[in-house]
């Protein structure tokens, strides 16, 4: 496999594991909370996030207008892109105001929301894609059943204690509720899916942008479920742990964008 | 000189895997009457409209185009 797998993916994907590697060992050895070690966080997590978005959109623009993979990866590149154009709106609070407080709910979240819309139907279109080639039932039935367990115990551990404080505010309820029922529905559900699927592929190049790409979303959205939990206890701070899952995730996103431009070259094969 | 059936699954199996290029063609076989390994070179051009309709989608137009030329020159 690695035979075909480029140089230019495999310098992508050094330049991410130095740079989130890069940020963590700065944080661990910086004081948290100062305002330098916030600016590397909120920054570096923009560079890295951006740059995943930026691998997404030149992947969907190497296939012709019309194609399936451009509409698939031209909606994960704009899903991407508005999960880095949230963390620029709040890295702009954490370091641009006064008080460097972000507001919750508040502009980040209308990015942050915004990208599950794009995203969701990127993985979604991307599983149906597969049609021709491999049955969708199981795949589709299995990760609808998964999410719905995965929606009751997500409820029962994080969505029942804060919709049963009587101190969170209606608009903090909604979207305490929206950022794991979007992680579920569009982002876990469909990346099940899509893995279902493609496992019939038995390791084929095909399948592995997907594989990448679904074990980004998985980071995403199990980083989106601390986030939210550190939030509720008001114990978040940029630069702990969960950060580096949206960077990886991310990261992880990118990663298949550039697989997929490999999964191109035919003639590599020998 | 290999068949058609494993000329155009040994190409499509790094791509797809085994199972799948295999029922790719076996699909594409059967919708012509014939079974896998009664195809020959003429059923080409409906094999590889088959390959195109459902390879395609998750491939990508040049990448298919590039699958059927190495068809084509197994084959002839």
């Amino acid at each position: 496999m690695m035979a075909s797998v480029s140089r230019r993916t495999l310098i992508y994907a050094a330049a991410m594991v130095v740079a989130i590697g890069g940020i963590a060992a700065f944080m661990t050895f910086w004081p948290t909370g100062d305002s330098v070690s916030t600016a590397v966080s909120d920054i570096g997590g923009i560079l890295v996030i951006g740059t995943a978005a930026i691998a997404a959109l030149s992947t969907a623009l190497s296939f012709d207008r019309g194609e399936p993979l451009r509409t698939q990866w031209m909606l994960i590149a704009g899903g991407v892109g508005l999960f880095a154009l949230g963390d620029i709106a709040f890295a702009y609070y954490e370091l641009a105001t006064k008080s460097g407080e972000v507001p919750f709910p508040g502009l980040p979240d209308v990015f942050y929301l915004s990208q599950y819309a794009l995203f969701g139907v990127g993985l979604i279109l991307a599983a149906m894609a597969y049609r021709g080639l491999v049955s969708l039932r199981n795949p589709v039935i299995v990760a609808g059943v998964v999410s719905v367990a995965l929606g009751i115990g997500l409820f029962g551990v994080f969505i029942q204690p804060v919709l049963a404080d009587a101190e969170v505010s209606l608009a903090e309820r909604v979207l305490t509720i929206a950022y794991p029922a979007a992680d579920l529905v569009l982002l876990l559900g469909p990346a099940l899916a899509i893995v279902l699927t493609i496992r019939h592929l038995q390791g084929g190049r095909l399948g592995w942008p997907w594989w990448a790409v679904a074990a980004g979303v998985t980071l995403v959205a199990v980083s989106d479920a601390a986030f939210n939990w550190l939030v509720f206890k008001e114990t978040y701070q940029s630069g702990m742990l969960v950060d580096y899952g949206w960077m990886a995730g991310y990261a992880l996103v990118g990663l298949g964008a550039m697989l997929a431009l490999d999964v191109r070259r035919v003639f590599d094969i020998t | 000189m290999a068949s058609l059936f494993a000329v155009v699954t040994e190409v499509l199996e790094p791509y797809t895997g085994r199972i799948v290029a295999d029922t790719c063609v076996r699909a594409s076989a059967i919708s012509m009457g014939k079974t896998a390994d009664e195809l020959v070179l003429d059923d080409l051009p409906a094999i590889e409209a088959n390959i195109r309709r459902v390879l395609s989608p998750v491939a990508g137009r040049s990448t298919v185009d590039d699958l059927l030329t190495r068809i084509e020159s197994g084959a002839r």
